[in-house]
């Protein structure tokens, strides 16, 4: 049998560990996991507002954005509420980001969402279509000169703006709704809302959550989040809810609201 | 008489049952990472690894290196035409196959069937971004850089056998067909949208075709392309568990068309 000064000792050991571990992972960078819970998926790039040239410009998580209703006639009576709705439902979520809807077009916006008849959209400097058969919404994001960042690739790979002085930097998100792809039971109001939402996700740095594998709602795998295709299409989830706020805390990590959500 | 005793005894209790904890503590950390961040990563990285070897679906079996690829945007997939076949056909009537004759980028060239604005649509005058803002005085061009990535690439596609043709378009076994897909393949380097596999010239598919409102270009289903080998079709990797492609993928072409001809009279 161990005796009772020994027993002080071993005891003694384990809490030394135990400090000292602390002490070398309660410290964690802003884009990195943290005990506790595990990574929410996000992006490794970042909007301009978080590069340090950019001064002292305040609201560095509020967005301009502004919504072309580019579908032909009725375009905007029929998507204006899903839209507006889709931006307020990221604007009530507490301590993520503020999109400022500027009720204009402007294509030097922040984020611009595009409603177009055919999927392309011409009003963003180019030529642009999104795949058509088979595809809902899609989002890009670009740096300064307007080229497309890549949205996987780690900060080191230098893709997004290395011809510019802000490497891995969005200056710009462009989301577009294909309007003639919502029949059925996407031409539902809700499902309109929550996947303007989703992409509204992407531009904050989001990524998908899970690939159609069942795991909307399980703990551990897959907490409910507006980024998970089952969660929207199986339980109708067509907001950002706490998970969502967690991502952007870890994208855009600020002090006063640490990781929030988490 | 103290310091010595616990430099011999002591201390090294103490110092043992110190690693000993601090090693289990990394070891739990690091299992509970692993039991949650690596499948998920690995998830990613799965889906990553497949865009990369889409852009040259041969190199798959064949083990050759895959291009670099680059994920250029994120889409939300109609995921009720992905269930089966017959919810596919709702979405795509026409059903083809045939062969991708050529590719071509098409850059900043007005889209056919497609009006473009006027620039000044583009720009109306506002005061945005306003004096202090990052942004001020340090707008981007206008014009799309067409130095740039390939946003669309166009292929003519040219139909050997209609199997469906359930829109109001005529389709003819010779007819060559453009088709379109965001992205490409520009020096080497493969620009996706995350989900859809690139077409190759060269190769022939089956595929699942729509035309989009005024446009001419057709485009196919992410989940509604696959490649012939022999005449098995081979479906996009990225789908692999959706339900039409478990339908689908591996299936004689003989198969399919009396699948999709029994599909289209239900």
């Amino acid at each position: 049998m161990l005796g009772r000064s020994t027993i002080r000792e071993i005891a003694s050991g384990v809490i030394v560990a135990v400090v000292a571990f602390i002490a070398l992972f309660s410290s964690t960078s802003p884009s990195d996991a943290h005990p506790g819970h595990y990574w929410k998926k996000i992006y490794p790039d970042r909007w301009y507002q978080q590069v340090s040239d950019t001064g002292s410009y305040a609201s560095w998580m509020t967005l301009s954005t502004h919504i072309d209703y580019n579908c032909g006639p009725g375009c905007q009576s029929k998507w204006q509420l899903a839209a507006t709705q889709a931006m307020n439902s990221w604007n009530t979520l507490p301590t993520t980001v503020y999109l400022a809807d500027y009720g204009f077009h402007n294509i030097d916006h922040d984020l611009s969402i595009v409603i177009t008849a055919t999927g392309c959209d011409y009003t963003h400097a180019g030529s642009h279509c999104t795949q058509g058969a088979g595809v809902l919404g899609q989002a890009y994001l670009r740096d300064e000169a307007r080229h497309e960042c890549d949205l996987n690739k780690p900060p080191s790979y230098g893709d997004c703006d290395t011809l510019h002085s802000r490497p891995n930097t969005w200056w710009y998100a462009i989301l577009v709704i294909n309007d003639y792809q919502f029949s059925g039971k996407y031409s539902q109001g809700w499902f309109m809302q929550g996947i303007i939402a989703h992409e509204i996700g992407h531009a904050l740095s989001l990524d998908h959550e899970t690939l159609f594998d069942g795991q909307c709602g399980i703990p551990g795998m897959a907490n409910p989040s507006i980024m998970d295709y089952e969660c929207l299409e199986l339980y109708h989830n067509n907001a950002p809810v706490s998970w969502d706020a967690c991502g952007i805390n870890h994208a855009y990590y600020d002090p006063n609201w640490g990781y929030s959500g988490c | 008489m103290l310091t010595t005793k616990i430099t011999r005894l002591r201390l090294p209790i103490i110092l043992i049952s110190s690693l000993a904890t601090f090693a289990a503590l990394i070891v739990a950390f690091a299992r509970n990472d692993a039991s949650s961040d690596i499948p998920r990563d690995d998830l990613s990285r799965q889906t990553i690894s497949r865009q990369a070897i889409s852009g040259h679906p041969a190199s798959f079996r064949s083990s050759v290196s895959p291009v670099p690829t680059q994920v250029i945007g994120q889409a939300y997939f109609n995921l009720h035409a992905v269930k089966s076949l017959a919810n596919l056909l709702e979405l795509t009537p026409d059903v083809v196959v045939g062969t991708v004759e050529s590719a071509e980028i098409w850059g900043n060239r007005d889209i056919p069937g497609v009006p473009r604005p006027a620039i000044e649509e583009q720009t109306p005058a506002s005061d945005w971004p306003p004096p202090g803002h990052p942004k001020h005085g340090r707008q981007g061009p206008v014009e799309w850089p067409d130095d740039g990535r390939p946003n669309i690439t166009v292929y003519q596609f040219r139909i050997s056998e209609v199997l469906a043709n359930g829109s109001s378009d005529r389709l003819n076994a010779g007819d060559v067909i453009p088709l379109f897909q965001s992205g490409g393949v520009k020096d080497g380097v493969a620009y996706v949208i995350e989900g859809i596999e690139l077409l190759q010239v060269g190769e022939t598919y089956v595929l699942f075709i729509q035309r989009q409102g005024t446009m001419e270009w057709y485009s196919a289903a992410p989940y509604g392309q696959y490649r012939l080998d022999g005449q098995t079709l081979i479906g996009p990797e990225y789908w692999v568990n959706a339900g039409v492609v478990k339908e689908l993928a591996g299936r004689s072409v003989d198969e399919v068309r009396a699948m999709v001809r029994a599909a289209s009279a239900d």
